[in-house]
């Protein structure tokens, strides 16, 4: 029971941050209804970049914050010039495979970069776990949740009691009814793309301290979990990305303390898999 | 011949299969980010086959196709009629369950005096059926791209038969080729369960010349250079997808200054011809243009 | 023999049709009018297979055509067109007519005119050859059932003149035709008895001369001031 209730508090604790990263996910494909599989990618690169600055000024936590965030951003715009802006005309998922070619230069140049396969990020180290009961807080599962749910909050604040949240989600509902009301659909597009990386950059930050450490394989797995979150929430709902970003983390952990290692990926990938079977929505998407 | 060539031959070959996959897939609208799964299952099979129970090379690489057409026919069931970014979620879903399957996938037996077979993450060594069956490279080379000429040929007639009008129809217009009568779902699967047959032909192909496979082989990188690869050469024929293999790794990849940069300049390829050229430099345009001008000259 | 028997579908809880019933008779052609969003094309969707009824059935020479899947339905016996033309335009002339069936469609590319431009990609082609095109595909299923949702849509009239000499010829052995169709000028050459749609229900079924005197029809389409 005990293991039971760890494994779910450290879910819920997980799921906060693919919550954010299925946001991230959701506020692009419901404004412009194309997929941005690169978006994990244009983490990886906040990522990479926020580990160089931690290798070179030791200790300069808030540098290491604002340049991950930043080098998202840079990375998301190229993604959406290239993918989206340009491919605007041409099927939706003409715009999905070519994120999958930035995708490859993204990743490239981040190993061009780096020192090593692994590159180390910085962690706020000297915060105490904290033991409830019987449960025990990790400091940085905490600061990833306790993070994650901030940001979740003022994106929320953001997009409902703003007029520009009003204008993105006047686009994701209709982006005719939209254009007959005056919304310039693209600079939408383009913010909201923005946003994204934005959150994504932050996304970025807190599990990177968490895990301190990264590999080029955080793009792929990135995109992995914020696909699963947005598709398990209904592909285009917010609160729906952040419910299914939380039953993807107590899923992963649940089979983890149950199971072991080598099932938690495949539990993922088959949660991934069977809501992509099951979705009523799949049949009649419109093809190449 | 030398044996660098030689290799790099054999390596566009194989991708070709792969590469011809995805191509068959993208010919019924599908966008599949995961062949891969089946290029690693049909190679875990083929060399299940011959190394542990000492199936020849031929019955191998039979046993490699069949046994991932039967896993595309198990992903079919599931997902024949899906479509758009759902099928292609389902497909990079299914690539990374193969792989990660493949993780804690452990079958070892005693063959002579050592123990064979899948180990994990260690992968699997001793596919020795090609060198202990006294083929040179060369002629597996050869073999290799035999089987590729046949394929080819199979695909490009199917495309133009009866047959082939319907996988076509459904790839641009589900609801209209249903009109007509095309049993969609089932032209969908079968195309699937091809499809899958022959990335695993390729995976028994590579297994046997490589002596070695792991989980790694199913990285997501191949199933997406796959997928890529017909959108270089184009969509309009089965060609397309092996002139981009060719072009990636037998231009790109062996120019040895392009190193370090070669994932940027083909991901920067694909970009650019995604908005000059949706559908990849031989797109069905261009084909038919050729194609009328060599019966006009013969007629 | 083709029947509709009460059938109603619903989009989101929104009534597209309600409880329509119909009967076209072997060999009659029904022309089917009535002001846009009025369930014409929902109604041969439904028929089609396309889209569930929500209550009702339909028969197509007493077999149950409703629950099939649209390529089933095709199989028995129901062709179509569709509002705005869909073509495979990747493929040949040829190719479209013929449609993956063990068939030879040069003689319907003949019927429409098209028969020159076989060889050539269905994509070159002009809105009105567009039309011709579909309408070939639809014939040469030699369906028991056609069923063309606006075949002049979008047509000039020299076009619309040419697509009624084919309609007039497309006529089968014993072949049910029903043709959605704004312009009453087109339809009433064309059928002998109309039927009209409004609001998702039939206001209207008898021979195309009786539709003018028809109070409910003038209402519909003037509004009730002037009609009264
Ligand atoms: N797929 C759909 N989803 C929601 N509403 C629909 C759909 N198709 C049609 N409708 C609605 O049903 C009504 C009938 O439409 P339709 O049959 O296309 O009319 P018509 O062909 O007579 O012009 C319209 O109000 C239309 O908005
Ligand atoms: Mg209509």
């Amino acid at each position: 029971m005990v293991d039971f209730l760890q494994a779910l508090v450290d879910g819920v604790m997980l799921g906060a941050t693919y919550a954010l990263l299925g946001l991230g996910f959701t506020l692009i494909f419901g404004v412009l209804r194309r997929l941005n599989l690169a978006f994990g990618p244009t983490i990886l690169v906040g990522i990479y970049a926020g580990s160089h600055v931690g290798l070179a000024w030791p200790g300069a936590l808030a540098a290491v914050m604002a340049v991950t965030v930043a080098a998202a951003i840079l990375a998301g715009i190229y993604v959406e010039r290239c993918s989206f802006r340009a491919l605007s005309r041409q099927a939706p998922v003409v715009s999905m495979i070519s994120t999958f070619a930035v995708w490859m230069q993204l990743q490239e140049l981040v190993s061009l970069f780096a020192a090593s396969r692994t590159m180390p990020y910085p962690s706020p180290a000297w915060l105490p776990a904290v033991a409830a009961g019987p449960i025990l807080l990790r400091s940085d599962a905490l600061l990833m949740w306790s993070g994650a749910t901030a940001i979740m909050l003022a994106l929320f604040v953001l997009l409902y009691r703003t007029r520009f949240g009003t204008a993105v989600r006047a686009v994701a509902d209709s982006s005719e009814a939209a254009t007959l009301m005056g919304v310039n659909v693209a600079a939408v597009g383009a913010a909201a793309f923005l946003v994204a990386s934005a959150v994504g950059g932050l996304a970025g930050v807190l599990i990177a301290q968490s895990q301190q450490q990264v590999t080029p394989y955080f793009g792929l797995w990135a995109t992995v979990k914020g696909l699963t979150a947005m598709l398990l929430g209904g592909a285009g709902s917010l609160s729906g990305a952040v419910v299914g970003g939380v039953i993807l983390g107590v899923v992963e952990t649940q089979t983890l303390w149950h199971f072991g290692g080598q099932w938690r990926d495949l539990a993922a990938y088959a949660l991934l898999f069977l809501v992509v079977a099951l979705s009523p929505r799949a049949r009649g998407e419109p093809s190449l | 011949m030398s044996d660098y060539v030689v290799s790099l031959l054999v390596r566009i070959g194989v991708e070709a299969f792969v590469a011809l996959s995805a191509y068959l897939l993208l010919v019924i609208g599908r966008i599949s980010f995961g062949q891969q799964a089946f290029f690693v299952i049909g190679g875990y099979a083929a060399g299940i086959s011959t190394a542990l129970y000492g199936a020849p090379l031929p019955i191998g690489i039979i046993v490699g196709a069949l046994a991932a057409g039967l896993a595309a026919a198990l992903f079919a069931g599931a997902m024949a009629r899906a479509g758009g970014i759902y099928f292609a979620a389902g497909s990079l879903a299914r690539g990374e369950l193969a792989r990660v399957a493949l993780l804690s996938f452990h079958h070892q037996v005693p063959v002579g005096a050592d123990l064979t077979g899948p180990a994990g993450a260690d992968g699997f060594r001793g596919i020795r059926a090609l060198f202990t069956s006294g083929m040179s490279v060369t002629a597996y080379m050869v073999a290799i791209w035999g089987l590729l000429a046949l394929t080819f040929l199979a695909i490009a007639l199917l495309l133009r038969s009866r047959w082939g009008e319907a996988i076509r129809m459904v790839g641009e217009d589900e609801t209209a080729a249903a009109a007509v009568g095309v049993r969609v779902g089932r032209v969908a699967g079968l195309t699937m369960v091809g499809a899958g047959a022959l990335a695993g032909m390729g995976g028994g192909l590579f297994a046997h010349y490589a002596t070695y496979l792991e989980p790694g082989h199913a990285d997501v990188m191949l199933g997406v250079h796959s997928l890529a690869y017909a959108f270089i050469g184009g969509l309009g024929t089965p060609l397309g997808p092996i002139i981009g293999v060719a072009f990636d790794i037998g231009l790109l990849e062996s120019f040895r200054f392009l190193a370090g940069y070669r994932m940027i300049i083909f991901g920067g390829l694909v970009m650019a011809l995604l908005v000059l050229r949706p559908r990849g430099l031989l797109d069905e345009v261009t084909v038919h243009r050729v194609t009328r001008r060599l019966a006009g000259r013969r007629a | 023999m083709l029947s509709v028997e009460g059938v109603s579908v619903r989009f989101d809880g929104i009534s597209a049709l309600s409880s329509v019933t119909l009967a076209v008779a072997p060999g009659e052609r029904l022309g089917l009018i009535g002001p846009n969003g009025a369930g014409k094309t929902t109604l041969l969707n439904v028929i089609t297979g396309l889209l569930r009824p929500a209550a009702g059935a339909i028969r197509l020479d007493g077999r149950a055509l409703t629950g099939l899947a649209p390529d089933a339905v095709a199989r028995a016996g129901v062709g179509r067109t569709f509002q705005s033309p869909r073509l495979f335009t990747r493929m040949t002339v040829e190719e479209n007519a013929r449609a993956g069936r063990p068939l030879d469609a040069k003689p319907w590319l003949d019927l429409v005119g098209l028969l020159p431009r076989r060889d050539d990609l269905a994509a070159a082609l002009t809105p009105g050859e567009a039309r011709r095109l579909e309408l070939a595909r639809a014939l040469a299923g030699e369906p028991r059932l056609l069923l063309l949702d606006e075949p002049c849509g979008g047509l000039n009239s020299a076009e619309t003149e040419t697509m009624v000499a084919f309609l007039e010829r497309a006529a089968g052995p014993g072949r049910i035709t029903i043709v959605v169709e704004h312009k009453l000028r087109v339809v009433s050459r064309l059928c002998e008895r109309l039927a009209v749609l409004h609001l998702g229900e039939k206001i209207f079924d008898g021979p195309a001369g009786t539709l003018r005197a028809d109070r409910r029809v003038l209402e519909a389409y003037l509004g009730k001031s002037r009609a009264s």
